[in-house]
């Protein structure tokens, strides 16, 4: 409880106490920033949490794109996204209350602890009442709320909610399968999520996932190979690779054991700390509210498809995770530095994200140098990239570091996510020059 | 059935209201115990650093100086061991710096053991310790003591919690069983506790550890240990408890100085995180019980917010854990069934120490429970919302972790294993965080004080006053036991005492409950009684010796006698059903799995395995009845003849189809050809609506005893079903058919239809509609039954089933219509599993026996306070969300946590962010007005098996004794069991179906009931019925033996049929199922 109302204090009084107004990119971070720790609040997975990033971002995007010259709906260049509502021509608009309004509703269906979001809404609609007339107010107001309400019913048809009403998953048993690991042997995790529609993607599979090495439980096969270089890399890490692994570690809810004292610690989520990247750039680069909704929201959309198309794979191979494979066939008693998600190997979803969203600030920004400060909170001291790319390669191996991984799905996954960005910066252009 | 429950209560009323109040608190300033165990936490010690920093300390109550009066001792966990003198009239005086029980480290101690382990007469203490090894104090003979650690085995560091004395071989001297936890853990499964510890007296104090050749192995986090006779063998057996996933152990002794664990047999199920535990006579029948802590709350504030994330999954989870306490009744053959929840003992949340002995000197074994825990660490709120880089990544976090001080417990037994929570009335008002406790008579006026070792707090001293010149209906009598040379105490002994109508029994022993050693004197509660027939003294090393003319109200010396006769296990009694020499059938009911959780997550109960059914009769014409029992999905119903000798042999009778779960079976003669067609029903969870697998089947003998599949010759019945009853219901002289709607899979709770066939020339069609309407969808039936009800010489019908009152359809001249609720059966919702039709009463008429779920669950109904189920897709996400409520406190809440109901409802994350907003909540924060109002509602009034005494046309229900109700009764059979001319009953069950919140409700093992002819029923004992039907049992029939005795075939799920040998049939007639 703390920790919510210390959020709501940096979140909505400091900042917008030291400007004079409000201004609309503030709104675009503060909205960003909102979702990210609400997501860690409520503890949604990580590909869960990428869609909420996405529609959220689209709701803020699509009620505020009027605000500057050049910029375009997404009606029709996302999949199933087919109609938006219009504002009246002939009346004028604040964008700003529109978007808070949009993101207000939109988060209202999408998160749990709504209480965050609207607590942010009526900060920011107390601040903007007194810069704009009580009738443009309103009518701002009422258009984002019918916005945020079809984006709503955009969300709603993605078949999200039906995959809360299947029977939980069924992992199929072989050798080289998948299966709940320690220490907590989780069910696995969003099973369902690769039937979730995508919002670029023509579908989870448009690109094909390089393969994984062929499943063997040979000493000296390629695949054993591959679990050995696990194990020694994990015996062998250096400083900085430590801080590497736990940097990118991003495994939103960690369990930990004292005996009868189990608790879980809450961290920021591999699409939330890309999330923040985007904000930390958008920062630095002095961004409009436009144009960081529309970087926003392209990156959520490079972290969704990522997610669901990576997971359509994991579910379909079911690949053995490095932990499993090494107790049954090389060390009964060996632990990886991190604790392993619960879901199948290959590929790396966070390799594959990770890439995804590198793609799109790459295509808006270049290679740029930037720090990340986004683990600080968590314990992780910044760290320094020289581009985009750069820390996604880092991202990547991380997971070699941290012995989740084996290094063919870490780079099957950058692969994979780098085709997947690279759609998204393609397909979804919204600056008319 | 009112005015005998008015009775109940007034019976109830008036034994509490009899009991003046027990104990008295006694301060610290008027008694001089001025103990207090602060245990001081720093960044290395702290429930973080080692999850058992917080277990508190023992206590240990023994004249240690030979005046007489008993001494305490506490342990404390970081400064060594304090010593209290006895100066009489129960002041204390701190003699620890005196008394040379020496502690010159700060490292933590546990329990504590006070023996003679020298055999020299005085008592020595034994020291256990948790990381450091442990001591070993030897009594100089004057209280004083000297440290003789130094060289014995004894001194070994091997995380100890608390150690025991007895004599395992009976070779006269006492030998000591040490129970070890492990090190702090952060895996959970991956480092093994260390091995408990056996060691043997080679004299004079000499130990020696033979802990591999007793054959003990067990690497659970041991945290108590319970020593007595448990299978009446006359060698001491061990319990022990463990923490965890390690199962707890009951170490019989094997008499020749190894011990086996006989647990996974004898306990069905057991407690999850075992803590302190007692053995005891709690029901006084002459067996001993085992009694066992753990952490249920007890009330819904903190279960809610308490339990649920608790991990019960892992490598080593089985399922005969659950977090509860457990109260393992000892059934006299091998087998304990746990009652924690009937007995009304089930929840004390964090608890330590239980103390199982006559508190209050009725007659009745009572219990006392100390709980609390300096740190919360349960509490799911603080758990779940942690954040990495938080504080907890600090080593300072322990400090912002609440505290949970709470009231002990003292339950009152008021009869069997029944027990009222008394502790309100028992000035136990203060709440403490408090671990060890003992009982000692310590001011020797013949009840027992208890003293209890308080964390940060100062020691507890209940002074008992029961004993009271103004209390003249306190009976009681003590013994001062002088053993043999070397064990003087006589631990092990077993004292009976015989009063006018009762049998009271105890055995001596030292450590008890938790980390603490008791006074060993037995003291005798004699209840109403006001005088003594006589005392019997099985000493420790067998010999036996009988006291006469022992006067009540005071202590009593009895000595070895110097020559003695030894004690031989009595010759058992022949039981009423015989073992059987030759006959099983060699079937393995092979169960598939599946796990109807995984569909339907709120789901109250699995639905997926019913069978197998069972069906008796002569098969190929040879004049021997055969047996016919269903298979389960991938396993084909299958057929055993009966040969001569009582041998079953499998015959292949032409029945191959492996893809249905047959669930119930008939053997009728359909086509009048003069041999027995078969019928089989299909049902089971597994299936969709519609699946092929999920028809009904129709089966013609050829005479010989090969079976050929009619198609669609049970026309109507393409759901999944219960049960098969047939009967010519229009008197036509065939064969017709009721056969039972079950569920629709995986849509609870949507009914399957139930269809009624009249056979037309050996043609089955489906006439429910047009001549029973409404019958199709009587309910979520189990079992029914026909039986002229009316007494009009035609066959009514009986169905019961979940969720729905017992149903009769009357018979009118071939047309049927429900008469339950004119017949007085409104109002008897429950989860009804069999049904029986008997004149019970012998008056002429058809009376019902009716099992139902029984009384020993989590949650139970009462008829003004029933369990609604709501049903309804209340998230619009497609799938059915049955939400089962209970009234707590005035207020109708949900049963099952927020964990369970967030995982198959998400949404509602958001009208409950933590476990505090959900344990306050009720139904209405759950579903809104509408919601509820439009949802299909499932009521529950009551759980009880029942006896439907037919009177008149009306029913008045009588609920079976309550040994009858520690378990679902799935099966019940009638028969004149012990020849008086009436009817008894045998019931049988168990399921293990229900939801992980609740008990797994096995703790049956078969029951025979006897029928006193006016309406008093009586339940045999194991050993006095011969009757041993564990597991889950699901149908008995009767199969009849040419020239012998008729048998009773019991089907179990996933295991193999039993058989055993009746009584010859009286002449009075068997209905039959």
């Amino acid at each position: 409880m703390k920790r919510l109302l210390l959020l709501l204090v940096i979140v909505a009084f400091v900042r917008p106490l030291d400007a004079q107004t409000l201004t609309g990119e503030e709104i675009a971070h503060q909205w960003n920033r909102c979702v990210i720790e609400v997501i860690m609040e409520d503890g949604f997975g990580p590909p869960i949490a990428a869609r909420i990033h996405a529609y959220a971002n689209l709701a803020g995007y699509q009620a505020a794109f009027r605000a500057e010259p050049g910029y375009t709906s997404m009606v029709g260049m996302l999949n199933g996204f087919a109609t938006c509502p219009e504002p009246k021509t002939d009346h004028s608009y604040d964008w700003r209350v529109s978007a808070v309004a949009a993101y207000q509703v939109a988060c209202s269906k999408l998160l749990y602890r709504t209480g965050i979001s609207d607590s942010l809404a009526k900060v920011h609609f107390d601040r903007l009442s007194k810069d704009v007339s009580a009738d443009v107010f309103t009518r701002s107001k009422d258009y984002g709320i019918e916005v945020g309400k079809a984006i709503n019913a955009y969300a709603k048809g993605d078949g999200y909610a039906r995959t809360q009403g299947l029977p939980d998953y069924e992992w199929p048993r072989c050798d080289s399968c998948w299966i709940p690991t320690p220490p907590n042997f989780a069910k696995p995790l969003s099973p369902y999520c690769g039937r979730v529609r995508t919002i670029v993607l023509s579908d989870p599979n448009e690109f094909p996932v390089p393969a994984s090495i062929p499943f063997n439980t040979v000493k000296g096969s390629p695949f054993y190979a591959a679990a050995l270089e696990v194990i020694e890399i994990s015996k062998s890490l250096t400083e900085e690779q430590r801080q590497i692994a736990n940097f990118w570690n991003d495994n939103p809810v960690l369990t930990n054991y004292h005996g009868h004292f189990i608790f879980n610690s809450r961290q920021i989520s591999p699409g939330g700390h890309w999330m923040s990247i985007a904000e930390r750039v958008l920062r630095d680069k002095g961004a409009s509210m436009v144009r960081s909704m529309e970087v926003y929201s392209m990156t959520a959309f490079a972290l969704f498809d990522g997610f669901t198309a990576c997971w359509a794979e994991k579910y379909r191979g079911n690949l053995i995770r490095p932990v499993t494979y090494v107790n049954k066939y090389i060390d009964t008693r060996w632990e990886p530095m991190l604790q392993t998600p619960p879901f199948p190997e290959h590929a790396s979803g966070h390799s594959t994200i990770t890439a995804a969203a590198a793609e799109v600030l790459t295509a808006n920004f270049g290679d740029v140098a930037f720090v990340d400060s986004t683990e600080v909170p968590f314990g992780w001291a910044p760290r320094t990239f020289a581009s985009f790319r750069d820390a996604a390669l880092e991202a990547s191996v991380s997971r070699l570091y941290g012995g989740i991984h084996y290094r063919r799905g870490c780079d099957a996954g950058n692969e994979h996510g780098t085709k997947i960005g690279k759609a998204v910066v393609q397909r979804v252009q919204v600056r008319t020059k | 059935m009112k005015s005998a429950g008015v009775m109940l209560i007034i019976v109830i009323t008036a034994s509490v209201y009899a009991h003046a109040q027990t104990f008295e608190q006694r301060t610290s300033k008027e008694s001089g115990l001025t103990f207090r165990n602060d245990i001081v936490e720093s960044d290395t010690f702290n429930v973080l650093a080692d999850f058992y920093a917080y277990n508190g300390g023992g206590v240990g109550i023994a004249d240690l100086n030979g005046d007489e009066l008993l001494d305490v001792l506490f342990t404390s966990t970081s400064n060594g061991v304090a010593a209290f003198r006895n100066n009489g009239n129960l002041k204390f005086e701190d003699v620890t710096a005196s008394c040379g029980l020496r502690i010159d480290d700060k490292g933590v101690n546990t329990g504590v053991l006070i023996a003679d382990l020298t055999g020299d007469g005085y008592p020595d203490v034994y020291l256990c310790r948790r990381y450091l090894p442990n001591r070993f104090f030897v009594n100089n003979g004057n209280g004083t003591f000297t440290d003789r650690s130094e060289g014995s085995a004894l001194s070994i560091a091997a995380f100890s919690t608390s150690a025991n004395a007895f004599d395992y071989d009976r070779d006269g001297d006492l030998d000591v069983f040490l129970v070890n936890s492990g090190e702090p853990r952060r895996q959970g499964y991956l480092n093994p506790g260390v091995n408990d510890r056996l060691f043997e007296n080679e004299g004079g104090g000499r130990f020696t550890d033979v802990t591999p050749r007793a054959g003990i192995i067990d690497k659970g986090y041991g945290l108590s240990a319970s020593i007595g006779d448990l299978n009446n063998d006359g060698w001491p057996d061990i319990f022990v408890t463990n923490d965890f996933e390690e199962r707890d152990k009951i170490w019989i002794n094997q008499r020749n100085g190894t011990f086996a664990d006989s647990s996974a047999k004898a306990m069905a199920n057991m407690s999850w995180a075992s803590m302190g535990s007692d053995v005891a006579d709690i029901n006084g029948d002459g067996l001993l019980d085992v009694v066992t802590v753990d952490m249920l709350p007890r009330d819904n504030y903190r279960r809610q917010t308490q339990i649920g994330g608790m991990s019960i999954y892992g490598p080593f989870f089985d399922s005969v854990q659950r977090v509860h306490n457990a109260l393992h009744i000892n059934r006299g053959n091998g087998r304990f069934s746990n009652v924690c929840y009937i007995a009304g003992i089930a929840a004390t949340d964090w608890s330590w120490s239980v103390l199982a002995q006559d508190f209050d000197l009725d007659g009745l074994v009572d219990l006392y429970v100390t709980n609390g825990t300096k740190r919360d660490i349960g509490d799911q709120d603080f758990t779940n919302n942690l954040f990495a880089g938080d504080s907890l990544a600090r080593a300072d976090a322990y400090k912002r972790m609440p505290q949970s001080k709470l009231k002990d417990y003292f339950f009152r037994n008021t009869g069997g294993f029944r027990f009222i929570n008394a502790g309100q009335t028992e000035g136990l008002a203060q709440p403490e965080v408090s671990n060890g406790s003992a009982y000692g008579d310590l001011d020797n006026d013949g009840d027992l004080e208890i003293v209890v070792n308080n964390t940060d707090a100062l020691a507890t001293l209940l002074v008992n006053t029961s004993v009271e010149p103004a209390r003249a209906d306190k009976h009681w009598v003590g013994f001062t036991l002088k053993g043999s040379p070397s064990n003087q105490t006589a631990i092990g002994a077993r004292i009976t005492v015989f009063v006018p109508g009762a049998t009271y029994m105890k055995e001596v022993f030292a450590t008890r409950g938790f980390l603490s050693t008791s006074d060993t004197r037995p003291i005798f509660g004699l209840g109403s009684a006001t005088r003594i027939d006589s005392v019997i003294v099985r000493w420790p090393t067998g010999e036996v010796s009988t006291e006469k003319n022992i006067p009540i109200n005071s202590y009593r010396v009895v000595e070895l006698p110097p020559s003695a006769p030894q004690w031989s296990a009595p010759v058992p009694k022949p039981t009423l059903m015989g073992k059987l020499r030759k006959a099983t059938i060699p079937f393995y009911h092979n169960e598939n799995s599946y796990d109807d959780f995984k569909r339907e997550r709120l789901l109250p109960y699995r639905l997926s395995k019913e069978g197998p059914g069972l069906a008796v009769g002569d098969v190929n014409g040879d004049g021997f009845a055969d047996v016919i029992l269903t298979g389960p999905k991938y396993q084909s119903t299958q057929c055993f003849l009966q040969y001569p000798d009582e041998r079953m042999i499998a015959w292949p009778c032409g029945l191959d189809y492996v893809a249905a779960e047959d669930v119930d079976a008939a053997l009728i003669d359909i086509d009048g050809d003069h041999d027995l067609d078969l019928v089989i029903v299909t049902g089971g969870n597994e299936f969709d609506e519609g699946d092929p697998e999920l028809e009904d089947r129709l089966y013609r003998n050829d005479g010989k005893g090969v079976f050929s599949q009619i198609q669609n010759g049970l026309p109507g019945g393409f759901e999944s079903g219960s049960c098969v009853a047939p009967i010519d219901f229009d008197g036509d002289g065939d064969v017709d058919l009721f056969i039972g709607g079950r569920v629709v899979p995986g849509k609870f709770p949507r009914i399957a239809r139930s269809v009624l066939y009249r056979n037309i020339k050996g043609v089955f069609y489906d006439v429910t509609d047009s001549i029973a309407p409404g019958l199709s969808h009587v309910g979520m039936t189990t079992r029914a039954t026909w039986a002229d009800i009316d007494n009009d010489k035609d066959s009514d019908l009986v169905v019961v089933g979940d969720w729905m009152t017992p149903r009769v359809w009357r018979n009118d001249k071939g047309r049927f219509s429900d008469v339950s609720s004119e017949m007085g059966l409104d109002g008897h919702e429950g989860l009804w599993s069999a049904i029986h039709a008997a004149d019970i009463d012998s008056d002429g008429d058809m009376d019902l026996i009716a099992g139902n779920v029984g009384l020993n669950c989590r949650v139970t109904p009462e008829p003004d306070k029933p369990l609604i189920c709501f049903v309804g897709d209340f998230d619009e996400n497609g799938s059915i969300d049955p939400i089962v409520t209970q009234i707590i406190d005035g207020r109708r809440v949900p049963t099952r946590g927020r964990m369970t109901l967030i995982q198959h409802m998400p949404t509602l994350t958001r009208t409950f962010n933590t476990y505090d907003q959900y344990a306050r909540a009720d139904i209405n924060d759950v579903l809104n007005p509408t919601q509820q109002d439009t949802a299909q509602k499932l009521t529950v009034r009551e759980f009880a098996s029942t006896v439907f005494v037919n009177d008149k046309g009306r029913f008045v229900s009588r609920p079976l004794p309550d040994m009858a109700q520690i378990s679902p009764i799935m099966a019940i059979l009638s028969r004149d069991m012990d020849r008086d001319g009436d009817l008894d009953l045998i019931v049988a069950g168990n399921t293990k179906t229900a939801d992980s919140d609740n008990i797994a409700f096995d703790a049956g093992i078969g029951l025979v009931i006897l029928n006193d002819g006016n309406g008093r029923y009586t339940t045999l004992k194991a050993r006095e019925s011969g009757f041993n039907a564990p597991h889950e049992v699901r149908r008995m029939a009767i199969l009849p033996v040419p020239g012998a005795s008729d048998l009773l075939c019991v089907s179990v799920n996933n295991r193999t049929p039993r058989l055993f040998h009746l009584p010859p049939a009286a002449p009075l007639s068997t209905p039959g199922r």
